[in-house]
């Protein structure tokens, strides 16, 4: 299981859902997203690795957080950011729990976390905080 | 070697239960003493170190708030957390924030300024906090 892997399927489901442009980690934005005003913004917010055992030969497991804010211009309501983030939410949401299968292992989706909005530097922006466990099999 | 009977079943519950809550204290400090640390801020000439709190004025480090329980906040100050954290048994509800306007922004990250993320960093990390602390009791009641 490569860190890669599960960054691929992680930022992967955002952009290929195609609900916004997107800012995405350590990745040069096209004209369309530099020209957005709404967009999402994708990033780590945390992550550790621990193993079951001591032995390097033991399963590996990567816990972290994955954050993507929505961010729309300052003063037009939260009704259309929460409303993004709320498709971000179901989009790492299933029943009863959203299992992404990636190479040698596969990432278990936690419970999705809208937070509270606020406003900075002419945006509001709702960060939605998405809990994994990434699990070598 | 303690040597259990029912003879002494209630002190022997009762050792247990003040270990439980030694081990919720000592976690819990660990975990906010770590989520406390600061780093030089931006327009200070630093660079966004994940897991840190960012300093320019001292005004964020400066405005964490500790309540238990829900009550109102009962220590604010950077590092002064010390009455919440020795008040705390286990199963409490404990809330550590920080207050300044500015603080979600450094925290989940602004136009064009990544965020600092130490409080995601410290609540990540708890479980490894949490079996460090019980590792030391372990260590210390034998």
């Amino acid at each position: 299981m490569k860190k890669n892997a599960i960054t691929d399927a992680l930022c992967g489901r955002i952009d290929t859902a195609d609900i916004l442009p997107a800012y995405m980690p350590n990745v040069k934005p096209s004209d369309e997203v530099k020209a957005a005003t709404t967009y999402f913004e994708v990033t780590f917010a945390a992550s550790r690795t621990q193993r079951a055992g001591y032995n390097a030969a033991s399963v590996r497991q990567e816990i972290g957080i994955l954050q993507c804010v929505v961010v729309v211009p300052d003063g037009g309501g939260v009704v259309d950011a929460e409303g993004f983030a709320d498709n971000i939410e179901t989009l790492f949401t299933a029943s009863p729990i959203l299992k992404l299968s990636i190479t040698g292992g596969e990432i278990i989706i936690g419970t999705v976390d809208i937070k509270t909005g606020f406003n900075a530097d002419g945006e509001y922006r709702v960060p939605v905080h998405i809990p994994y466990i990434a699990n070598q099999t | 070697m303690t040597r259990f009977t029912f003879a002494n079943l209630g002190d022997w519950a009762q050792k247990e239960k003040r270990i439980r809550d030694a081990i919720v204290a000592q976690a819990t400090n660990d975990m906010i003493v770590g989520a406390s640390r600061t780093a030089t801020g931006v327009s200070r000439g630093g660079v966004v170190k994940q897991g840190f709190v960012p300093r320019m004025d001292g005004t964020l480090a400066a405005s964490l708030v500790s309540t238990l329980h829900g009550s109102t906040a009962i220590t604010q100050g950077e590092g002064d957390f010390s009455m919440v954290v020795g008040s705390m048994r286990a199963g409490d509800r404990a809330v550590f924030a920080w207050t300044a306007p500015y603080a979600k922004a450094k925290n989940w990250g602004y136009k064009g300024q990544q965020g600092w993320h130490w409080v995601e960093e410290a609540a990540n990390n708890w479980p490894v906090t949490f079996n460090a602390a019980a590792a030391r009791a372990r260590a210390i009641t034998g």
